[in-house]
């Protein structure tokens, strides 16, 4: 990418589009999508704060660095050793089969680089059909850039017997922008857990810019975890949007530890009746981290039943913003649906931005939310010190217990010990 | 004999409110204190005074402990030096287990005492034995600390606590509010059970009738921030005879 910072960032982005398709193009196959979106993004530009959902999150500061655009490197994934699972490695967004145990796939599930398959049914149909470029500017930016990724299959009624880990290494050097595309279809009947995680090794400035789109057939089941660890000189805009068909179940949990600025933008259309979809979230959040979760579950047909629990911890002069929409329209009829914020915020100068919402256009429906925002319980503390436990670790113990309300929820239980420790590495 | 707990003079106010008035007590180790008195005569702010919490401003006297000045010791300092206040309104603790609860206090208490900590087997069965003695529900073990316990089970949870940091001083804030009559009893057994000559306890209560399973050596009548009487446990049967205006009409007199 040019790093002329004279130019607006949108047309830096747009330049950097350019002389990639000079030099190699998308794949042909994507190549009408990707232009379709690049155009898109050239009329929406970059969301500013009179967008009301990214009112409490600038991008400015972040859009304007001179990225490089993140190009073919070598590095080893480290993975999660508590983790039995079928693990695919991309570095830089690039497809590493060598470092990946895909040979080991029960038949039915494929493991792809996007790539190989563009021109497959699959990626013609699905990809770019749940992630809204038109809506959201970062999908649009991501989609123009589409040229590799994973690709997910798998085929009706089968059943994984371990997660899938999807590893995404990143090796920089430079301020780097990593654009990682990852397309998930679950054909009828089928179940699957699947598990996005980054791993960097270089305090350099990087821009994540992550979509993930899934599509859950009908009577079929998802897990799908985000582990996102952190560094200041990270930021990451991440947008995953699932699609439901009947009698599906979709169980998401969006772990955030840290970075620069975080924005996760989460949207569940379960589009046929007696879908079931969880969403539950923890960040932990310091210094001058800023994260925001961005929420969407568009009740569209009746007999479904959601529930979203997202939770925070913030100190410092880290800012939180929730904002979950439930939007249940006018043939949903029968839909339940939760929805909980609760945030502890440590420190005078730490923020949270609740707002939570309810939109419900049809009558005959069971629909709450709510948002707490306050400190650790003073109460609580007094109790634990009262019994001897000194002022820290009584602390500790009430912040992990109340992230591992979340934690506990996670839907791989071999990953709850490893999601403690980043609670406590962090608040350490 | 040095007392356990030496309080002299001891003034307290919340808010600039003030509560205690010149609290004079001393207890020594083996004893059984009751401390009687209406509502509002500041008993229950005696104890949170002892605890340690810091709501309220001491604005005079002294409060010492084992010899050492107590009001100088942070809230976990002195249950790990041995004081033990069960809570007239325990507080509930969501998330945290019971059982990760206790390992923590029971192990840094011990740790405190030079004693090797407990492992998960030897604290489960010390648990499994105290709570037979108390006569807490064993599953109410594998809960979050007090969440969704009934009243009668947050007071036997607050004595099954005591019975396991096996305190030198314990306080009991109206252990007996809220209990019906055979909770009552039994919680009283477990106190009783727990009365050693090494372990003093200041027994906080509104009514007599606590007193008549947990028979204490003395009995104190608070008034206004005041004790203002103090004898054996036959007092306590005169205030249960006469009330608490009995008390006030002899300060008047």
């Amino acid at each position: 990418m040019p790093k002329l910072m004279d130019k607006r960032a949108e047309d830096r982005f747009l330049a950097a589009y350019e002389r990639a398709q000079s030099l190699n193009g998308t794949t042909d196959a994507l190549s009408n999508l990707s232009r379709k979106a690049i155009d898109r993004f050239v009329q929406t530009g970059f969301p500013g704060r009179k967008n009301e959902s990214w009112k409490y999150t600038n991008v400015t500061p972040v859009i304007n660095r001179p990225y490089q655009v993140a190009g073919k490197r070598q590095a080893t994934a480290k993975g999660i050793g508590a983790l039995d699972a079928y693990v695919v490695v991309l570095v830089n967004g690039c497809f590493a089969p060598e470092q990946s145990n895909l040979d080991e796939l029960p038949l039915g599930v494929s493991i792809e680089s996007l790539s190989a398959v563009a021109e497959h049914d699959i990626v013609q149909t699905h990809l770019g059909s749940y992630a809204d470029y038109a809506q959201e500017p970062f999908t649009a930016l991501n989609t123009a850039f589409v040229k590799d990724g994973a690709v997910v299959t798998v085929a009706p009624g089968v059943t994984l017997d371990k997660p899938v880990h999807i590893i995404h290494v990143i090796s920089n050097d430079q301020p780097t922008l990593l654009q990682p595309r990852t397309l998930i279809h679950v054909a009828d009947g089928a179940s699957v857990q699947i598990l996005h995680s980054t791993e960097f090794a270089d305090p350099v400035f990087l821009l994540i810019n992550a979509v993930t789109e899934i599509r859950v057939g009908s009577g079929a089941n998802v897990d799908y975890l985000d582990l996102q660890v952190g560094i200041p000189q990270m930021s990451r805009v991440t947008n995953l949007s699932v699609y439901q068909d009947a009698n599906s179940k979709f169980h998401s949990g969006v772990f955030t530890f840290g970075g620069e600025l975080v924005r996760n933008n989460l949207s569940i259309l379960p589009d046929a009746e007696n879908c079931e979809s969880l969403l539950n979230g923890l960040f932990v959040a310091r210094g001058h981290s800023h994260v925001d979760n961005n929420t969407l579950v568009d009740h569209a047909k009746p007999n479904c039943f959601s529930s979203e629990y997202y939770k925070g911890i913030l100190d410092d002069r880290a800012i939180g913003v929730f904002n979950g929409k439930v939007l249940v329209r006018e043939d949903a009829q029968l839909t339940n649906a939760y929805q909980t914020n609760r945030s502890i915020v440590l420190s005078d100068t730490a923020r949270m931005y609740s707002k939570p919402a309810l939109e419900i256009y049809a009558d005959d429906v069971k629909c709450s939310h709510g948002a707490t925002t306050g400190q650790l319980d003073k109460d609580g503390l007094f109790y634990l010190r009262s019994r001897g436990i000194r002022e820290k670790e009584a602390r500790r113990l009430m912040l992990t217990s109340f992230a591992g309300e979340i934690i506990e929820k996670a839907p791989i239980a071999a990953l709850h010990s490893v999601l403690y420790d980043h609670v406590e590495r962090i608040l350490r | 004999m040095t007392p356990i707990l030496d309080i002299r003079g001891l003034r307290a106010s919340v808010e600039d409110m003030p509560i205690l008035k010149g609290v004079d007590l001393s207890v020594n180790t083996g004893e059984v204190h009751a401390i009687m008195g209406p509502n509002g005569s500041g008993k229950s702010t005696l104890a949170a005074v002892l605890a340690g919490r810091d709501d309220y401003e001491i604005d005079g006297g002294s409060v010492h402990y084992q010899g050492e000045d107590l009001l100088d010791m942070d809230v976990d300092e002195r249950s790990r030096e041995g004081i033990f206040l069960a809570f007239q309104y325990p507080v509930e603790l969501p998330g945290v287990s019971m059982m990760n609860f206790l390992k923590q206090a029971v192990n840094t208490i011990r740790e405190h005492r030079g004693q090797a900590p407990l492992g998960a087997a030897g604290l489960l069965r010390l648990a499994r034995e105290r709570a037979a003695l108390i006569g807490l529900d064993p599953r109410l073990k594998q809960r979050s600390v007090n969440q969704g316990f009934s009243g009668g089970e947050k007071k036997r949870n607050e004595i099954f606590q005591l019975a396991m940091l096996e305190p030198t001083l314990a306080v009991l804030d109206e252990t007996d509010s809220g209990l019906d009559i055979d909770a009552l009893r039994s919680v009283a057994r477990g106190v009783n059970q727990l009365r050693t000559p090494t372990r003093a306890f200041l027994v906080i209560t509104h009514y007599q009738r606590l007193l008549n399973y947990i028979v204490p050596d003395f009995v104190h009548v608070m008034v206004d921030g005041r004790i203002v009487r103090s004898g054996g446990k036959e007092l306590a049967l005169e205030l249960e005879k006469h009330g608490y205006d009995w008390v006030y009409d002899e300060i008047a007199a």
